[in-house]
């Protein structure tokens, strides 16, 4: 299970896409993201891929590790295209007949735009958490919330909580596999039709839970031993500080963006 | 949060690893229109543990970010994630226990059901109450199928050994 390629697993490379401040990439990512909900243009979407696209390969990142993690979402893409086809824009031109169903014009618009939209934000996703350390985009989401301090919320306790669980996600997963493995013994069959596999996976989640929850003692009395103290100020390890680099791949994405999105706007086939 | 100590701190951790592994491992059914997302039965642990929401919001965040749904999906999930864990957190104090654990899994299944495909919709361009109903019964197999059992469980564990509170 473990040995499995897990789908956005950080890469740990030395790349251009990789030396960049986490910060830089996460509002970059934000901000594609939104401005995406606010078109339908095949063209802005295609602009979008072929750039991310672009800085996957420059990131070191090979087709055949993109292609890999990205089935499980090329299987919503297909079924989102599917439904568009299907089911949208049904009082439009007809184009065609499907299985005996009728295509319309609107609806094959539909299904192209939404199926480029959900490329797009994948591409995103991937080139965010293929790229970034997960205890980094930790730290920068965390440091994004400490002006919430000041309104009594525990940022530092909150910061520790998320780095306990980003140490703890590959311990978790390795007991994940080694339960599993032993209830195999025991004879638990995990195959078979979906209502067997939801059965037996409570025999799978009882014992994981009572583990992490040995785990969760223990860690406590470490936490307690060295002397914690909540609400207090925490140093980080890592200083993060915005490169030239850094401001460049902000500003070129976001105004590189902008202007297609305004050039596009007018498309007369998807409006 | 005022007043946790070193074992809230980490239960809220562990929980929120146990919640991202989960999620991460079975990625290819915890994400999208048509998901059953197994982590989610933990969003009956704040009945039990009061800094269990705090932990569920984390794993979600965590999770999230490797969903590829965007920004939204890490923000507005990790956050409907949050208020569930709260109310399921009050669900615990209701009088009669039974109810309360009858309850309890209700609020990640109506929150993230109406809230997620809020979103979720708006994204794939499908119909809103189309993407309700594939969330909702998704949640509702994870929750009531997997939570339940696994609150009732730890409940009964708890009450005999005392370690846990």
């Amino acid at each position: 299970m473990t040995n499995r390629l897990i789908i956005g697993q950080y890469r740990p490379l030395d790349s251009f896409g990789h030396r960049l401040d986490p910060r830089a990439k996460i509002l970059c990512a934000i901000f594609l993201m939104i401005i995406s909900i606010f078109t339908t243009s095949y063209i802005f979407y295609s602009f979008l891929i072929v750039g991310l696209g672009l800085m996957l390969i420059l990131s070191d990142i090979t087709v055949r590790t993109i292609l890999k993690n990205s089935r499980p979402f090329l299987i919503l893409v297909l079924i989102t295209a599917l439904y568009h086809l299907l089911f949208s824009a049904r009082d439009t031109h007809t184009i065609g007949e499907l299985f005996g169903y009728k295509l319309t014009e609107g609806g094959l618009a539909m299904a192209v735009a939404f199926s480029l939209r959900m490329l797009v934000f994948v591409g995103i996703a991937f080139f965010v958490s293929l790229t970034t350390m997960p205890a980094d985009m930790a730290e920068t989401l965390v440091g994004w919330l400490k002006p919430l301090q000041r309104i009594g919320i525990p940022i530092n306790d909150i910061g520790l909580m998320v780095f306990i669980a980003m140490r703890f996600i590959p311990v978790l997963a390795e007991e994940l596999d080694t339960i599993k493995k032993a209830q195999i013994v025991r004879g638990v069959n995990f195959s078979g039709g979906l209502k067997n596999r939801a059965r037996k996976m409570t025999v799978l989640l009882i014992p994981v839970f009572q583990a992490a929850i040995r785990r969760a003692d223990d860690l406590a009395v470490a936490i307690e031993s060295r002397g914690y103290v909540s609400g207090s100020e925490r140093s980080s390890l890592r200083i993060y500080k915005f490169r030239r680099a850094d401001w460049l791949f902000l500003i070129i994405a976001i105004i590189s963006a902008t202007i297609i999105f305004l050039l596009t706007m007018e498309e007369p086939w998807l409006k | 949060m005022q007043g946790w100590g070193p074992r809230d701190i980490a239960y809220a951790g562990i929980i929120a690893a146990l919640y991202a592994t989960l999620t991460i491992i079975l990625a290819p059914i915890s994400f999208g229109v048509y998901q059953v997302r197994v982590a989610e039965a933990l969003a009956v642990l704040p009945f039990l543990f009061r800094s269990a929401p705090v932990g569920l919001f984390i794993g979600c965040l965590i999770a999230n970010i490797y969903g590829g749904y965007g920004v939204q999906d890490i923000i507005f999930g990790s956050l409907l994630t949050l208020m569930a864990g709260y109310l399921t957190y009050f669900c615990a104090k209701i009088k009669s226990v039974h109810l309360g654990m009858i309850l309890a899994p209700l609020p990640p299944v109506l929150l993230n059901g109406f809230g997620v495909a809020v979103y979720l919709s708006e994204m794939t361009g499908m119909s809103y109450f189309f993407v309700v109903q594939m969330i909702g019964l998704g949640e509702m197999a994870a929750c009531y199928l997997l939570g339940l059992p696994l609150l009732i469980f730890l409940r009964s564990r708890i009450r005999k050994s005392r370690i846990i509170g």
